[in-house]
């Protein structure tokens, strides 16, 4: 019963580790990466358009895979 | 036959006698580069353009639209700037423009269009049901919006004579507006159900009973009798494309640029369309004008940022459409030539 308590308690606290980790891992990609979001003017009759993405800390645009289109009927998505 | 456009929709003023000018003087607008509009000028028929104004004299906004009366006075209208819309005018050929003050009666939103009667006589219509008409060549606008359509973006507007005037826009349902006494009254017109989930881009008018109205979703309408009906004539049916231009040079021929690079051409005013090579899939295809000797302009833009342009051009009523070069990259929203149906 003690073998298996400690397993199963070495086990836990791995797991709880793992997520101490992953936290950290989580934490820190807004230091990697800036979210950014940015409307710009489309041609008469075409509302406005939102484009969503991510800033590289290097400053590499890393753009997301949509951009939305406000007031039209078409959303462009881009891969 | 006499071709007639916009700019002059046939009432015969003494300063705009045509005069073998036609298609030689135009004008490309579009979006700010360099912290100004973009206008580009030709006096060649497109083969070669210059870019007109500089910081000081045009507004750091996109221009929507270009109407050009005669090959020195033109007008243009385009996004908010400095808290009102923007009307720029020459009239000397693009040597000089000149911003159209808050003071003489703009709105404070994006305007949309802009169409000459006469010179002295000019409507302009833009965002928040803007219409406005001007009676001294630009100095003074007075409203001429109807309440009963207030929130509704107005896209286009062509004034075929003084009492006589069509507007379209909406926004997401379709809207026609139609006023045949001077802006006093309009009348709505087209069909709810057929206008439902379509905002409407463009119109052109061959006469005061023919017309073309086009916009979101494929939708293409056409009237015979002054828009007591309107009825669908779209080559593509119910799409997610957007019809932005159109351009009927008469009873017959009529064009119309798409999104995705999409041009349509009917000899049979709409019963039938053929499909025309753009090599121009990655770009909005925004507007259209026409000569009748087969010679015709579009402008476009990229559809997603950066916003590049396009100039395509056609001397064969569109059998071979060559891309021009107007000397930068800048995203085209209006083409405009003096003669043309647009």
């Amino acid at each position: 019963m003690t073998w298996v308590g400690m397993t199963w308690v070495s086990g836990n606290v791995m797991g709880v580790l793992m997520s101490w980790v992953n936290l950290l891992f989580i934490s820190d990609l807004p230091t990697l990466f800036k979210s950014y979001s940015e409307t710009f003017i489309l041609p008469k009759g075409k509302g406005k358009g939102t484009n969503e993405g991510m800033w590289h800390e290097h400053g590499e645009k890393v753009i997301l895979d949509y951009v939305s289109w406000n007031g039209d009927a078409d959303s462009v998505l881009r891969g | 036959m006499l071709i007639v456009s916009c700019a002059d929709n046939g009432t015969g003023s003494d300063d705009n006698t045509f005069s073998g000018d036609e298609g030689k003087y135009g004008w490309l607008v579009g979006l700010s580069t360099n912290q100004y509009g973009s206008i580009f000028h030709t006096e060649d028929g497109g083969q070669t353009w210059e870019r007109q104004g500089d910081t000081l004299t045009v507004p750091n906004t996109g221009f929507t639209s270009v109407q050009v009366y005669n090959p020195d006075v033109a007008m243009i209208a385009g996004n908010i700037a400095d808290g009102y819309g923007t009307l720029l005018r020459t009239t000397d050929g693009g040597e000089n423009w000149e911003r159209i003050d808050s003071s003489a009666g703009i709105p404070a939103g994006d305007l949309y269009s802009v169409s000459f009667v006469t010179s002295n006589i000019i409507w302009a219509a833009g965002q928040n049901n803007a219409i406005l008409v001007s009676h001294d060549g630009g100095d003074s606008w007075e409203s001429k919006s109807d309440e009963a359509y207030a929130g509704l973006d107005i896209s286009d507007i062509v004034a075929v004579s003084e009492n006589n005037i069509w507007a379209c826009g909406g926004n997401n349902d379709g809207l026609i507006l139609h006023s045949t006494d001077g802006g006093t009254t309009w009348r709505s017109e087209g069909d709810p159900d057929s206008l439902h989930g379509h905002t409407l881009i463009s119109l052109s008018v061959v006469n005061e009973n023919q017309a073309w109205v086009v916009g979101h979703g494929g939708i293409v309408l056409r009237t015979t009798d002054g828009g007591d009906t309107w009825t669908g004539q779209s080559p593509v049916g119910d799409v997610i494309l957007d019809v932005n231009g159109v351009a009927a040079l008469d009873d017959n021929r009529v064009w119309l640029v798409m999104d995705y690079g999409n041009i349509y051409y009917s000899e049979d005013n709409g019963e039938n369309w053929t499909q025309q090579e753009s090599a121009s899939s990655g770009f909005y295809l925004l507007r259209v004008c026409a000569m009748e000797n087969g010679r015709a302009w579009i402008s476009g833009s990229t559809h997603i940022p950066p916003m590049t342009g396009r100039l395509l051009m056609t001397d064969d009523f569109g059998d071979t459409w060559t891309p021009g070069d107007y000397g930068e990259d800048a995203g085209l929203w209006d083409v405009d030539f003096y003669g043309s149906a647009h």
